[in-house]
């Protein structure tokens, strides 16, 4: 029983921080029909600006630092969008899958510059630090600030999208792009402020994570990966969808890790082949029209 | 509203579209642009409102130049452009959809706000909350025209309205059609069966492989064989007013 709790703990942790990343990234792909493989730079941006803003201290410190790289790395995806994605809107997947690889890996290199190639460390502020006993289990407090985070982004995510017009004006530009803007919506505005919400959800997950990872370059590369599976499997385009699938990919990654951690990443592929073949346009996704 | 489109050459990649197109609007008046499959029709809309770039000619409405701004300035002038097919924001619900419309042009004000157009349209108010992927094809029609005119515009591009509808929508159509004409909205109609536009439209464009063939009215048009056979209207049948034949 302990045991089990400690893993479900752990998987709904892993899962929630993955959903807020994903959620980003699928949110972009809806509303502006990119895959935007620079996403994962967001995310780890998030986590370097927070080592660098929070430096040792573990009080409130942690706290701001968490806001200023959400903010920061907002303004980041603002001027990626405004400088590079804005012209492969539209274009072949293609030209924009080559352009936002190319974000990487200048970003990539950017950081090496900033931060540097060792691994960076920020430890749990006081008082989510340290463990707590539920039925005979210790578990992580910070395990807990990590999913609450993630049902907090959930839940603001479903209120915008289903119940403001901002929201709604998101889902048109889902739908049907061109008739939004003939409707006489300025698309590009509505873009710069979904991409930039974009890096915002993947910073706040980078952020939110630092305490329990190491800070190093190639998270960029590994986070996009299980986020781009985690989209693909919930739907692109489907936040609902990529709610269930980061749970599906974290479970997949738990169950693999126990049964024999050299096969999770297989059972994580193998999660993915499985939805997809009952379902090729994802959980929560529509078929192409 | 007065139109006036001076000129216009568009491209699709390398293929010369229209070939230099003229034509104007004057305010209140409903003109048709008639032509057959593959004319030109949507193209010369699409250039119109922005979404394909002219690359040459000018568009003007009410004097002042639109060419090249942005398609979304063309709704903010009162230019409202309603696409042919089925074109409704498909996961909002009707009310949503409205409310879309209404924000997407927030500086537009005038006498139409959902509560007039659920009157003109009692069907939709009874839908309002229904997902509007899941109505009819007459219902998106109602929805498609509702969410132009809540925008209070002074000008409709309607492209190919009578499409896919049934022969009594179709009519009823027709009846919106007189009505926002009399509340003088200037219409630009785009049909290649050219009954429901004669019926309702005095003046009419025929446009043929991206020119203008003809331009005068509609009687001029209909009692000309030569015209009737370039629209594909067999030449000796009486002319109906009602659904098209095609
Ligand atoms: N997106 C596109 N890319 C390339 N060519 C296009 C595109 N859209 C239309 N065309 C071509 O442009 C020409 C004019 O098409 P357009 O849709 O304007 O005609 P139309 O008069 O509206 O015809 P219909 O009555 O069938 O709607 C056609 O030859 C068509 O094949
Ligand atoms: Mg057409």
């Amino acid at each position: 029983m302990a045991r089990f709790l400690t893993e479900t703990i752990g998987t709904l942790s892993d899962a929630g921080s993955l959903f807020v990343v994903a959620a980003g990234l699928t949110l972009v792909f809806g509303a502006m029909r990119v895959i935007n493989l620079a996403h994962g730079t967001f995310y780890m941006y998030g986590a370097f600006v927070v080592t660098t803003v929070a430096g040792t201290a573990s009080g409130l410190r942690f706290w701001v630092a968490v806001v200023v790289a959400a903010l920061v790395v907002a303004v980041l995806g603002a001027i990626v969008q405004l400088g590079v994605v804005r012209f492969v809107v539209g274009k072949e997947p293609l030209t924009q899958l080559v352009a936002t690889f190319a974000v990487l890996y200048i970003l990539a290199d950017v950081a090496l510059h900033l931060w540097g190639s060792g691994a960076r460390s920020v430890s749990a502020p006081l008082g989510v630090s340290g463990t707590f006993t539920l039925a005979g289990a210790y578990l992580p407090v910070y395990d807990l600030v990590i999913i609450g985070t993630a049902v907090l982004v959930g839940l603001v995510l479903w209120l915008l999208l289903s119940h403001t017009s901002l929201g709604w004006m998101i889902r048109a530009a889902v739908d049907d792009p061109e008739l939004l803007q003939s409707g006489g919506v300025n698309l590009r505005r509505l873009h710069l402020a979904v991409f930039a919400t974009g890096a915002l959800l993947a910073a706040l997950a980078g952020a939110i994570v630092t305490p329990q990872i190491s800070v190093a370059p190639g998270m960029d590369q590994s986070i996009i990966v299980s986020s781009l599976l985690v989209v693909v499997i919930g739907g692109l385009g489907s936040v609902v969808g990529t709610a269930f699938a980061a749970l599906i990919i974290g479970i997949a990654d738990t169950v693999g890790t126990l049964v024999d951690p050299t096969w999770a990443s297989t059972f994580m592929y193998f999660a993915v082949i499985l939805v997809l073949v009952v379902r090729p346009w994802g959980l929560f996704g529509t078929p192409e029209r | 509203m007065r139109l006036e489109v001076r000129d216009v050459h568009s491209y699709y990649g390398a293929s010369h579209i229209l070939q230099g197109v003229s034509l104007t609007v004057e305010p209140g008046e409903v003109v048709a642009l008639l032509g057959r499959n593959g004319a030109g029709k949507t193209t010369l809309m699409r250039s119109i409102v922005g979404l394909v770039r002219p690359r040459a000619g000018s568009v003007q409405i009410d004097g002042v130049e639109l060419t090249g701004a942005p398609t979304y300035r063309a709704a903010r002038a009162g230019l409202a452009f309603l696409p042919s097919g089925r074109r409704v924001f498909s996961s909002l619900s009707v009310a949503e959809n409205l409310e879309v419309a209404r924000r997407s042009c927030p500086r537009r004000t005038g006498s139409w706000n959902a509560e007039r157009i659920y009157g003109l349209f009692p069907k939709l108010e009874q839908l309002s909350r229904r997902t509007a992927g899941y109505l009819s094809g007459g219902e998106q029609q109602m929805l498609k025209i509702g969410r132009a005119l809540i925008t209070n515009p002074e000008m409709l591009l309607l492209d190919e309205p009578t499409e896919g509808l049934a022969p009594a929508v179709v009519d009823e159509l027709g009846e919106w059609v007189e009505m926002l004409s009399r509340e003088s909205l200037s219409i630009l109609l785009a049909e290649q069966s050219a009954t429901f536009a004669r019926a309702h439209s005095t003046r009419g464009y025929l446009l043929e492989k991206g020119r203008i063939r003809f331009e005068g009215s509609m009687e001029r048009i209909w009692d000309s064989p030569e015209l009737r056979s370039a629209l594909g209207i067999a030449a000796r049948t009486a002319p109906e007013a009602g659904p098209a034949a095609s």
